[in-house]
């Protein structure tokens, strides 16, 4: 009994209150450690992240050149510059046409990959890996690969097609051609990462799905596709799309090796075009400018896959 | 509706081996039960059948056709799984059309643009739509149906796949364990619906569970599988009143059969325990040990001197219609366990000594390695030695 009246008596003091001041400090001592576990992300995310980004924002407001000993703001000279400028333009169209390019087919090889590897029953660890090397590889280093491949003389693409009849062509210098060529290496460079996210959504289908399916009649592979694994990749599919789409806003390593942007700026790109202007022409803030606009693209798919898309695809 | 003939089914898996050759008749518009513990292999019986897996050896016969080799989807047979399987991105109507959609329309039909350019698709949608209301009506569904599964409850999903099973006319349906995601009273109440459901279609009904109510309460026969064989088959009654093995007897029955060890079948074919016999013609050789089973609701209450089987109350069980008595029984493994309606065995209290005492008829008797001793019942009254 002793117990159950120790018991009643801090039920007591706590019902009562006796002492706000402890819990007053407790709760502070609480949200002073909550602050002390956050710093360090925090302060991360200040320095690397959010920082740098205000600086570019703020930076292209002004006329700051890359070495220059003042800058003073401008506004939005910078914008209104790349508003009047058709390379700015071209450089524009030419990011959504690579992405309009890449992204698709990129998703569509790497899902017809994934399924192919998950219906076979030899060799799958083989398939993954090789069709995974191309992601793992330095790009810069396969785009000087690439150069070697595609050269209009004596490129291995070339030859192959002279042996079977075909015209050589000029990949890189035709300004018809180069943009697809481009778009090729981009989607060759990607599309291994997105299989390896479909064969994980593939692999968390439940298969008692596939059996409903047949039990209730879908004889083809074709309708089993359409009934149980297309619905069921939704949110890996919306999650490959806008990684891909982010990945390809970024493009500017194979055009910077092998087109220079060229030629008649048919590959320039907004990564290109940045970096031309900050680090060639060295207008940073012009450069800036760029950035935002790049910025602005990447948010707007973030904020469609959040808000649009993921609300369609998980089915509750 | 079809009749099934399974003959010499045997499946292997590297070399477990799942099914041991099965032998089985279901006769048209049967509803018949596989139960049995878990890895029995009554589930790999039923996917089988279904064709969702190939048997390593035997064949299936579904209305006289040989069906191995034949697709699940040409078998013409539904199923209704465990986790029900509906389609999470489909409302309920969708969910229970599919099976329609899957063999009224062409591939093109179903595509999602231009299948109403196609001559036909609207005439088959129409009737598609008729046949879905039908069946939720049926079910209790029809308020539900633009619902998806993820905002129905357990009994409201079981009740969609149950829909998307019997909404075309299969020649049988499949039932894997339907009612064991649901809770106890819900399952209760399924038990009902689901034989309703059966006289009233008059289908054949292949249900696996494990759960030997569900088996009794529902089939016309029981099919009792243990370590991939089928070692009893017969009605309720049968399976329960006249078990084969000691496995069956003590998997069918809640509260569960009691088994007392230490009977011997004496010179006279008679079966001695402790310093009782009991007269009857058991057809075994004499000297040989045996179990004895007795059902908790076979026993009686007997004077504590000169009872069969004598012991102390360990428990009382009161389940309000019936009261389980729990008696330990000296050298005995498990309480003996004895059961009476409502009110019954009020005088007695936890400690006393209880005698216990039942017909001969009531006994049944397996040997050492659980096989059935059947008895020529001669006597109807226990002699006191």
């Amino acid at each position: 009994m002793a117990d159950v009246a120790l018991a009643r008596e801090i039920d007591a003091n706590i019902a009562q209150g006796a002492r706000p001041h402890v819990r007053l400090r407790r709760r502070r001592m609480m949200s002073m450690t909550a602050a002390v576990l956050l710093a360090p992300a925090l302060v991360l995310m200040a320095l690397l992240l959010i920082g740098p980004v205000l600086a570019v924002l703020l930076m292209s407001f002004t006329d700051y050149q890359l070495g220059a000993p003042t800058w003073s703001l401008v506004g939005l000279e910078n914008y209104i510059e790349l508003y009047g400028d058709r390379v700015f333009w071209t450089s524009l169209t030419n990011t959504l046409l690579y992405v309009a390019i890449v992204v698709p087919s990129s998703i569509a090889l790497g899902l017809g990959l994934a399924l192919l590897i998950e219906s076979g029953s030899t060799l799958r660890a083989f398939y993954r890996s090789i069709f995974f090397i191309p992601v793992m590889a330095t790009l810069i280093a396969m785009a000087i690969s690439w150069e070697y491949m595609l050269h209009p003389q004596f490129g291995l693409i070339n030859l192959m097609l002279k042996e079977i009849g075909l015209p050589a062509q000029a990949w890189l210098s035709d300004p018809v051609l180069a943009l697809p060529t481009i778009a090729a290496i981009g989607i060759w460079q990607l599309f291994g990462f997105n299989m390896v996210l479909f064969l994980a959504g593939i692999v968390s289908i439940p298969s008692h799905l596939y059996e409903a399916a047949v039990m209730d009649g879908a004889r083809s592979a074709w309708s089993r596709f359409w009934l149980v694994t297309w619905p069921m990749l939704g949110p890996v599919t919306v999650f490959v799309a806008v990684i891909s789409a982010i990945r390809s806003f970024q493009v500017f390593d194979t055009v910077h090796v092998l087109t220079k942007g060229g030629p008649s700026k048919a590959t320039e790109v907004l990564l290109y075009s940045m970096y031309s202007e900050g680090f060639e022409f060295f207008r940073s803030g012009l450069a800036a400018a760029i950035a935002v606009v790049f910025l602005c693209f990447v948010l707007l798919l973030t904020i469609i896959k959040a808000r649009l898309i993921e609300k369609k695809v998980h089915y509750s | 509706m079809a009749q099934f003939q399974l003959s010499g089914v045997r499946k292997s898996f590297d070399r477990t081996h799942v099914l041991k050759g099965i032998d089985l008749h279901i006769a048209e518009g049967e509803f018949i039960s596989l139960v049995g513990p878990s890895g029995c292999g009554k589930s790999t019986l039923l996917r089988i059948i279904a064709g969702l897996e190939d048997q390593s050896e035997g064949s299936v016969r579904i209305g006289g056709d040989v069906v191995d080799g034949v697709r699940p989807a040409d078998r013409n047979l539904a199923m209704v799984f465990q986790s029900y399987a509906l389609y999470p991105h489909l409302t309920v109507y969708n969910n229970i059309a599919v099976p329609l959609r899957m063999r009224r329309l062409s591939t093109l039909q179903r595509a999602a643009v231009l299948r109403w350019l196609i001559p036909g698709t609207r005439e088959t949608e129409d009737r598609i739509r008729s046949d879905v209301e039908d069946v939720a009506k049926l079910l209790g569904l029809k308020d539900l149906l633009q619902r998806k599964p993820a905002q129905l409850s357990g009994g409201q999903r079981q009740r969609v796949a149950v829909g998307r099973a019997i909404v075309r006319e299969p020649r049988a349906f499949l039932l894997d364990e339907p009612l064991s995601n649901l809770d106890a009273k819900l399952r209760v109440h399924m038990r009902t619906e689901i034989a309703q459901l059966h006289r009233r279609l008059g289908a054949t009904f292949i249900y696996v569970t494990h759960d030997q109510a569900e088996a009794m309460t529902m089939s016309d026969r029981i099919a009792v599988m243990m370590d991939g064989n089928i070692i009893q088959i017969g009605s309720p009654d049968d399976v329960y009143d006249d078990p084969q093995d000691l496995r069956v007897a003590e998997f069918i029955g809640s509260p569960k059969i009691n088994i007392l060890d230490g009977g011997v079948i004496d010179e006279a074919r008679g079966l001695v325990f402790g310093s009782s016999r009991f007269a009857a013609t058991f057809l075994e050789r004499p000297g040989t040990s045996v179990r004895i089973g007795v059902r908790p609701e076979a026993l009686r209450l007997a004077n504590a001197e000169n009872a069969p089987f004598s012991g102390r109350l360990a428990h009382k069980e009161n389940l309000g219609a019936e009261v389980l008595l729990h008696v330990e029984i000296p050298d005995q493994r498990a309480a003996v366990i004895v059961r009476f309606d409502h009110g019954g065995a009020r005088e007695i209290s936890i400690g006393d000594a209880v005698g216990l005492t039942c017909s001969p008829e009531d006994l049944r008797i397996f040997g050492a390695s659980g096989e059935r001793i059947k008895a020529e019942v001669e006597a109807r009254k226990v002699a006191h030695g």
